[in-house]
Protein backbone atom coordinates (compact mmCIF):
# COMPACT_ATOMS: atom_id res chain seq x y z
CA UNK A 1 0.00 0.00 0.00
CA UNK A 2 1.34 3.37 -1.04
CA UNK A 3 1.62 5.82 1.80
CA UNK A 4 1.52 9.51 1.04
CA UNK A 5 2.39 12.06 3.66
CA UNK A 6 -0.38 14.51 4.29
CA UNK A 7 0.70 18.02 3.60
CA UNK A 8 -1.03 21.24 4.43
CA UNK A 9 -3.13 22.34 1.49
CA UNK A 10 -1.26 25.59 1.10
CA UNK A 11 2.21 24.09 0.84
CA UNK A 12 2.41 23.43 -2.92
CA UNK A 13 1.19 26.92 -3.63
CA UNK A 14 3.69 28.48 -1.28
CA UNK A 15 6.47 26.96 -3.34
CA UNK A 16 5.18 28.74 -6.44
CA UNK A 17 5.40 32.16 -4.88
CA UNK A 18 8.39 34.23 -5.91
CA UNK A 19 11.12 34.54 -3.29
CA UNK A 20 11.05 37.71 -1.27
CA UNK A 21 13.97 39.28 -3.12
CA UNK A 22 12.08 39.15 -6.44
CA UNK A 23 10.74 42.62 -6.99
CA UNK A 24 7.42 43.49 -8.50
CA UNK A 25 9.27 44.81 -11.54
CA UNK A 26 11.02 41.47 -12.07
CA UNK A 27 7.75 39.58 -11.85
CA UNK A 28 6.12 41.95 -14.28
CA UNK A 29 8.97 41.55 -16.76
CA UNK A 30 8.85 37.78 -16.41
CA UNK A 31 5.22 37.59 -17.49
CA UNK A 32 5.63 39.89 -20.48
CA UNK A 33 5.61 38.11 -23.85
CA UNK A 34 9.06 37.25 -25.18
CA UNK A 35 10.54 39.20 -28.07
CA UNK A 36 9.96 36.44 -30.56
CA UNK A 37 6.25 36.18 -29.81
CA UNK A 38 5.86 39.94 -30.16
CA UNK A 39 7.90 39.97 -33.35
CA UNK A 40 5.67 37.28 -34.86
CA UNK A 41 2.60 39.37 -34.02
CA UNK A 42 4.19 42.30 -35.87
CA UNK A 43 5.23 40.19 -38.87
CA UNK A 44 1.97 38.33 -39.34
CA UNK A 45 -0.61 40.79 -38.09
CA UNK A 46 1.04 44.19 -38.16
CA UNK A 47 0.17 44.32 -34.47
CA UNK A 48 0.83 47.86 -33.27
CA UNK A 49 0.53 46.95 -29.60
CA UNK A 50 3.16 44.24 -29.97
CA UNK A 51 5.43 46.68 -31.76
CA UNK A 52 5.01 49.30 -29.06
CA UNK A 53 5.97 46.73 -26.42
CA UNK A 54 9.11 45.82 -28.35
CA UNK A 55 9.88 49.49 -28.91
CA UNK A 56 9.55 50.39 -25.23
CA UNK A 57 11.59 47.39 -24.19
CA UNK A 58 14.58 48.02 -26.45
CA UNK A 59 14.62 51.69 -27.39
CA UNK A 60 16.22 53.15 -24.22
CA UNK A 61 19.29 50.94 -24.71
CA UNK A 62 19.40 51.56 -28.46
CA UNK A 63 18.91 55.29 -28.08
CA UNK A 64 21.69 55.67 -25.51
CA UNK A 65 24.06 53.72 -27.74
CA UNK A 66 23.23 55.69 -30.89
CA UNK A 67 23.35 59.00 -29.02
CA UNK A 68 26.84 58.23 -27.73
CA UNK A 69 27.97 56.90 -31.12
CA UNK A 70 26.86 60.15 -32.78
CA UNK A 71 28.46 62.34 -30.13
CA UNK A 72 25.40 63.54 -28.26
CA UNK A 73 23.30 64.92 -31.10
CA UNK A 74 19.81 64.15 -29.80
CA UNK A 75 17.79 65.00 -32.90
CA UNK A 76 20.12 62.97 -35.10
CA UNK A 77 20.00 60.09 -32.64
CA UNK A 78 16.21 60.07 -32.74
CA UNK A 79 16.23 60.07 -36.54
CA UNK A 80 18.62 57.14 -36.50
CA UNK A 81 16.59 55.19 -33.93
CA UNK A 82 13.44 55.69 -35.99
CA UNK A 83 15.21 54.45 -39.11
CA UNK A 84 16.56 51.45 -37.17
CA UNK A 85 13.05 50.40 -36.19
CA UNK A 86 11.72 50.91 -39.71
CA UNK A 87 14.52 48.75 -41.12
CA UNK A 88 14.13 46.20 -38.32
CA UNK A 89 10.41 45.71 -38.97
CA UNK A 90 11.13 45.47 -42.69
CA UNK A 91 13.75 42.76 -42.10
CA UNK A 92 12.17 41.11 -39.07
CA UNK A 93 10.92 38.11 -41.02
CA UNK A 94 14.47 37.26 -42.09
CA UNK A 95 15.89 37.55 -38.56
CA UNK A 96 16.90 34.02 -37.56
CA UNK A 97 17.00 34.53 -33.79
CA UNK A 98 20.55 33.22 -33.51
CA UNK A 99 21.38 36.30 -31.49
CA UNK A 100 19.31 38.41 -29.15
CA UNK A 101 17.01 40.95 -30.76
CA UNK A 102 18.84 43.67 -28.83
CA UNK A 103 22.15 42.67 -30.44
CA UNK A 104 20.57 42.67 -33.89
CA UNK A 105 19.09 46.12 -33.31
CA UNK A 106 22.49 47.42 -32.22
CA UNK A 107 24.03 46.07 -35.42
CA UNK A 108 21.41 47.84 -37.52
CA UNK A 109 21.96 50.92 -35.36
CA UNK A 110 25.69 50.94 -36.12
CA UNK A 111 25.06 50.75 -39.87
CA UNK A 112 22.42 53.47 -39.87
CA UNK A 113 24.45 55.74 -37.57
CA UNK A 114 27.56 55.16 -39.67
CA UNK A 115 25.68 56.19 -42.81
CA UNK A 116 24.35 59.18 -40.95
CA UNK A 117 27.86 60.31 -40.03
CA UNK A 118 29.12 59.63 -43.54
CA UNK A 119 26.44 61.74 -45.12
CA UNK A 120 27.67 64.61 -43.02
CA UNK A 121 24.27 65.50 -41.65
CA UNK A 122 25.99 66.48 -38.49
CA UNK A 123 28.76 69.09 -38.51
CA UNK A 124 31.83 67.05 -37.76
CA UNK A 125 35.36 67.63 -36.80
CA UNK A 126 38.13 66.34 -39.05
CA UNK A 127 38.08 62.58 -39.46
CA UNK A 128 40.51 61.11 -36.94
CA UNK A 129 42.03 58.79 -39.57
CA UNK A 130 43.64 61.83 -41.15
CA UNK A 131 44.75 63.41 -37.90
CA UNK A 132 48.46 63.18 -37.27
CA UNK A 133 49.06 66.04 -34.87
CA UNK A 134 46.21 66.32 -32.42
CA UNK A 135 44.99 69.88 -32.12
CA UNK A 136 44.59 71.22 -28.61
CA UNK A 137 40.90 71.30 -27.70
CA UNK A 138 39.30 74.72 -27.68
CA UNK A 139 39.55 76.26 -24.22
CA UNK A 140 35.83 76.86 -23.98
CA UNK A 141 35.36 73.14 -24.45
CA UNK A 142 37.71 72.23 -21.67
CA UNK A 143 35.91 73.77 -18.75
CA UNK A 144 33.59 71.57 -16.72
CA UNK A 145 33.79 68.70 -19.18
CA UNK A 146 32.90 65.23 -17.86
CA UNK A 147 33.60 61.79 -19.27
CA UNK A 148 30.42 61.73 -21.35
CA UNK A 149 31.26 65.19 -22.64
CA UNK A 150 34.79 64.16 -23.49
CA UNK A 151 33.54 61.18 -25.48
CA UNK A 152 31.10 63.39 -27.32
CA UNK A 153 33.88 65.85 -28.14
CA UNK A 154 36.07 63.21 -29.80
CA UNK A 155 36.37 63.26 -33.58
CA UNK A 156 33.92 60.80 -35.16
CA UNK A 157 36.54 58.21 -36.11
CA UNK A 158 37.96 58.13 -32.61
CA UNK A 159 34.61 58.17 -30.87
CA UNK A 160 33.02 55.33 -32.82
CA UNK A 161 35.91 52.99 -32.08
CA UNK A 162 36.14 53.99 -28.42
CA UNK A 163 32.40 53.55 -27.89
CA UNK A 164 32.38 50.14 -29.53
CA UNK A 165 35.53 48.87 -27.80
CA UNK A 166 35.66 50.48 -24.38
CA UNK A 167 31.95 50.81 -23.67
CA UNK A 168 30.18 48.15 -25.75
CA UNK A 169 32.93 45.55 -25.44
CA UNK A 170 33.54 44.81 -29.13
CA UNK A 171 36.84 43.19 -30.18
CA UNK A 172 39.09 44.90 -32.72
CA UNK A 173 38.29 42.37 -35.46
CA UNK A 174 34.56 42.87 -34.83
CA UNK A 175 34.97 46.64 -35.03
CA UNK A 176 36.97 46.20 -38.21
CA UNK A 177 34.18 44.12 -39.77
CA UNK A 178 31.48 46.47 -38.60
CA UNK A 179 33.09 49.74 -39.63
CA UNK A 180 34.85 48.45 -42.73
CA UNK A 181 38.35 49.25 -41.51
CA UNK A 182 41.36 47.06 -40.72
CA UNK A 183 41.98 45.75 -37.19
CA UNK A 184 45.21 47.76 -37.15
CA UNK A 185 43.32 50.94 -37.89
CA UNK A 186 40.87 50.08 -35.12
CA UNK A 187 43.75 49.72 -32.65
CA UNK A 188 45.43 52.95 -33.65
CA UNK A 189 42.11 54.80 -33.57
CA UNK A 190 41.45 53.50 -30.07
CA UNK A 191 44.89 54.53 -28.90
CA UNK A 192 44.42 58.01 -30.34
CA UNK A 193 40.93 58.24 -28.88
CA UNK A 194 42.11 57.41 -25.38
CA UNK A 195 44.94 59.94 -25.55
CA UNK A 196 42.62 62.62 -26.87
CA UNK A 197 40.04 61.86 -24.21
CA UNK A 198 42.61 62.03 -21.40
CA UNK A 199 43.84 65.32 -22.73
CA UNK A 200 40.34 66.74 -22.69
CA UNK A 201 39.71 65.49 -19.17
CA UNK A 202 43.03 66.62 -17.69
CA UNK A 203 42.71 70.04 -19.31
CA UNK A 204 39.24 70.37 -17.88
CA UNK A 205 40.49 69.30 -14.46
CA UNK A 206 43.23 71.94 -14.50
CA UNK A 207 40.80 74.55 -15.70
CA UNK A 208 38.34 73.72 -12.96
CA UNK A 209 41.05 73.79 -10.27
CA UNK A 210 42.17 77.18 -11.53
CA UNK A 211 38.60 78.42 -11.42
CA UNK A 212 38.24 77.53 -7.74
CA UNK B 1 42.85 59.55 -14.11
CA UNK B 2 46.18 59.09 -15.90
CA UNK B 3 47.11 55.47 -16.62
CA UNK B 4 50.54 53.95 -16.22
CA UNK B 5 50.62 52.85 -19.88
CA UNK B 6 49.42 55.37 -22.46
CA UNK B 7 47.45 52.85 -24.55
CA UNK B 8 45.83 50.92 -21.71
CA UNK B 9 42.98 51.95 -19.51
CA UNK B 10 43.70 52.44 -15.86
CA UNK B 11 41.36 50.70 -13.38
CA UNK B 12 39.84 54.11 -12.61
CA UNK B 13 39.19 54.77 -16.29
CA UNK B 14 37.76 51.32 -16.75
CA UNK B 15 35.43 51.83 -13.80
CA UNK B 16 34.37 55.26 -15.04
CA UNK B 17 33.53 53.88 -18.48
CA UNK B 18 31.66 50.94 -16.95
CA UNK B 19 29.64 53.33 -14.83
CA UNK B 20 28.32 55.27 -17.82
CA UNK B 21 24.55 54.85 -18.22
CA UNK B 22 23.45 52.19 -20.68
CA UNK B 23 19.90 53.37 -21.15
CA UNK B 24 18.25 56.67 -21.85
CA UNK B 25 14.70 57.56 -22.76
CA UNK B 26 14.24 59.49 -25.99
CA UNK B 27 11.46 62.04 -26.31
CA UNK B 28 7.93 60.66 -26.20
CA UNK B 29 7.29 61.92 -29.71
CA UNK B 30 9.76 59.45 -31.16
CA UNK B 31 7.51 56.46 -30.48
CA UNK B 32 4.61 58.12 -32.28
CA UNK B 33 6.82 59.22 -35.15
CA UNK B 34 8.16 55.70 -35.53
CA UNK B 35 4.73 54.08 -35.39
CA UNK B 36 3.47 56.60 -37.94
CA UNK B 37 6.40 55.86 -40.27
CA UNK B 38 5.72 52.14 -39.98
CA UNK B 39 2.03 52.63 -40.69
CA UNK B 40 2.90 54.57 -43.82
CA UNK B 41 5.19 51.72 -44.88
CA UNK B 42 2.43 49.20 -44.24
CA UNK B 43 4.40 47.46 -41.52
CA UNK B 44 1.74 48.16 -38.90
CA UNK B 45 -2.03 48.24 -38.93
CA UNK B 46 -3.65 51.38 -37.56
CA UNK B 47 -5.42 50.97 -34.21
CA UNK B 48 -6.84 54.45 -34.14
CA UNK B 49 -10.43 55.37 -34.84
CA UNK B 50 -9.33 58.46 -36.75
CA UNK B 51 -8.14 57.74 -40.26
CA UNK B 52 -4.57 59.07 -40.56
CA UNK B 53 -5.21 59.78 -44.24
CA UNK B 54 -8.25 61.95 -43.53
CA UNK B 55 -8.56 65.13 -45.61
CA UNK B 56 -6.35 67.93 -44.37
CA UNK B 57 -9.35 70.16 -43.67
CA UNK B 58 -10.68 67.78 -41.07
CA UNK B 59 -7.28 67.34 -39.50
CA UNK B 60 -6.91 71.11 -39.36
CA UNK B 61 -10.39 71.41 -37.85
CA UNK B 62 -9.45 68.81 -35.27
CA UNK B 63 -6.23 70.67 -34.56
CA UNK B 64 -8.04 73.98 -34.13
CA UNK B 65 -10.67 72.41 -31.91
CA UNK B 66 -8.06 70.69 -29.80
CA UNK B 67 -6.20 73.96 -29.37
CA UNK B 68 -9.46 75.50 -28.17
CA UNK B 69 -9.70 72.66 -25.70
CA UNK B 70 -6.08 73.33 -24.77
CA UNK B 71 -6.95 76.93 -23.86
CA UNK B 72 -10.29 76.13 -22.31
CA UNK B 73 -8.99 73.45 -20.02
CA UNK B 74 -7.94 76.05 -17.45
CA UNK B 75 -9.88 75.57 -14.22
CA UNK B 76 -13.20 74.66 -15.85
CA UNK B 77 -12.25 71.02 -15.80
CA UNK B 78 -13.47 71.10 -12.21
CA UNK B 79 -16.79 72.62 -13.17
CA UNK B 80 -17.59 70.33 -15.99
CA UNK B 81 -16.22 67.29 -14.23
CA UNK B 82 -13.63 64.84 -15.39
CA UNK B 83 -16.26 62.28 -16.32
CA UNK B 84 -17.53 64.47 -19.14
CA UNK B 85 -14.06 64.65 -20.63
CA UNK B 86 -13.53 60.93 -20.31
CA UNK B 87 -16.85 60.26 -22.02
CA UNK B 88 -15.98 62.71 -24.75
CA UNK B 89 -12.62 61.08 -25.36
CA UNK B 90 -14.19 57.64 -25.46
CA UNK B 91 -16.73 58.96 -27.92
CA UNK B 92 -13.95 60.46 -30.03
CA UNK B 93 -12.21 57.12 -30.24
CA UNK B 94 -15.40 55.42 -31.34
CA UNK B 95 -16.38 57.92 -34.01
CA UNK B 96 -15.20 58.43 -37.51
CA UNK B 97 -13.00 61.37 -38.46
CA UNK B 98 -15.84 63.78 -39.18
CA UNK B 99 -17.77 63.03 -36.00
CA UNK B 100 -14.59 63.10 -33.95
CA UNK B 101 -13.51 66.48 -35.27
CA UNK B 102 -17.01 67.93 -34.70
CA UNK B 103 -17.14 66.59 -31.18
CA UNK B 104 -13.73 68.03 -30.33
CA UNK B 105 -14.77 71.37 -31.78
CA UNK B 106 -18.03 71.38 -29.82
CA UNK B 107 -16.39 70.33 -26.56
CA UNK B 108 -13.56 72.81 -27.02
CA UNK B 109 -16.04 75.64 -27.56
CA UNK B 110 -17.87 74.68 -24.37
CA UNK B 111 -14.63 74.71 -22.41
CA UNK B 112 -13.63 78.06 -23.86
CA UNK B 113 -17.04 79.58 -23.04
CA UNK B 114 -16.95 78.25 -19.48
CA UNK B 115 -13.43 79.59 -19.02
CA UNK B 116 -14.50 83.01 -20.24
CA UNK B 117 -17.27 82.99 -17.60
CA UNK B 118 -14.81 81.96 -14.91
CA UNK B 119 -12.39 84.73 -15.82
CA UNK B 120 -15.11 87.25 -14.89
CA UNK B 121 -15.26 85.97 -11.30
CA UNK B 122 -13.23 88.31 -9.00
CA UNK B 123 -10.40 86.47 -7.23
CA UNK B 124 -9.48 86.80 -3.56
CA UNK B 125 -6.95 85.36 -1.11
CA UNK B 126 -9.61 82.96 0.14
CA UNK B 127 -9.77 81.48 -3.35
CA UNK B 128 -6.04 80.81 -3.67
CA UNK B 129 -6.46 77.08 -2.98
CA UNK B 130 -8.99 76.85 -5.76
CA UNK B 131 -6.66 78.74 -8.05
CA UNK B 132 -3.84 76.26 -7.33
CA UNK B 133 -6.19 73.38 -8.01
CA UNK B 134 -7.39 75.07 -11.14
CA UNK B 135 -3.85 75.54 -12.35
CA UNK B 136 -3.13 71.87 -11.84
CA UNK B 137 -6.30 70.84 -13.63
CA UNK B 138 -5.40 73.19 -16.44
CA UNK B 139 -1.86 71.90 -16.80
CA UNK B 140 -3.01 68.29 -16.64
CA UNK B 141 -5.59 69.02 -19.32
CA UNK B 142 -3.01 70.79 -21.47
CA UNK B 143 -0.58 67.93 -21.07
CA UNK B 144 -3.23 65.37 -21.91
CA UNK B 145 -4.31 67.31 -24.99
CA UNK B 146 -0.71 67.75 -26.12
CA UNK B 147 -0.16 64.01 -25.71
CA UNK B 148 -3.15 63.31 -27.90
CA UNK B 149 -2.09 65.95 -30.40
CA UNK B 150 1.24 64.23 -30.86
CA UNK B 151 -0.70 61.17 -31.97
CA UNK B 152 -2.90 63.18 -34.32
CA UNK B 153 -0.02 65.17 -35.81
CA UNK B 154 3.28 63.46 -34.91
CA UNK B 155 5.30 65.56 -37.36
CA UNK B 156 3.92 68.91 -36.26
CA UNK B 157 6.82 70.88 -34.69
CA UNK B 158 4.44 73.23 -32.85
CA UNK B 159 2.77 70.36 -31.03
CA UNK B 160 6.15 68.84 -30.26
CA UNK B 161 7.38 72.11 -28.78
CA UNK B 162 4.25 72.50 -26.68
CA UNK B 163 4.67 69.00 -25.26
CA UNK B 164 8.36 69.59 -24.59
CA UNK B 165 7.58 72.82 -22.75
CA UNK B 166 4.92 71.13 -20.65
CA UNK B 167 7.24 68.25 -19.78
CA UNK B 168 10.01 70.66 -18.88
CA UNK B 169 7.57 72.62 -16.72
CA UNK B 170 6.38 69.45 -14.97
CA UNK B 171 9.97 68.42 -14.30
CA UNK B 172 10.72 71.83 -12.79
CA UNK B 173 7.68 71.64 -10.54
CA UNK B 174 8.64 68.22 -9.24
CA UNK B 175 10.26 68.07 -5.80
CA UNK B 176 13.97 67.04 -5.69
CA UNK B 177 14.40 63.36 -6.48
CA UNK B 178 10.86 63.03 -7.81
CA UNK B 179 9.68 62.99 -11.42
CA UNK B 180 6.14 64.19 -10.80
CA UNK B 181 5.12 67.47 -9.20
CA UNK B 182 3.22 67.69 -5.93
CA UNK B 183 -0.49 67.44 -6.70
CA UNK B 184 -3.27 69.60 -5.34
CA UNK B 185 -6.10 67.61 -6.88
CA UNK B 186 -7.04 63.98 -6.42
CA UNK B 187 -7.69 62.46 -9.86
CA UNK B 188 -10.05 59.56 -10.34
Amino acid sequence: MLWLPSLPATQPFRALRPPTHVTEMTVRLAVQPPDRELANAVIHGGDEGAFRTLYRRHTPRLYQFVLRFLGGAEMDAEDVVQEVWVQAVRKLESFRWESRLETWLTAIGINVAKDHLRKGRRKRETDAVDVIELPAPARSLEAHIDLEGAIAALPDGYRTVLVLHDIEGFKHHEIADTLGISPGTSKSQLSGARRYMRRLLSSAEEENHAAY
Amino acid sequence: MLPTEPDRLSPEERAALAALPREREPSRMLEERTVEALRREGGLRSRRGIDPHAPFGWVAAGLAAALALFAGGVVVGQWLGTRTTVDAIVAVEQSNAMQAASLVQQTGSQYAAALAALSQVPSSAADSGWVAQGREVALAALHSVADQMVQVAPDDPLVARILQMLEADAAEDAPPGETTPVRQVVWF
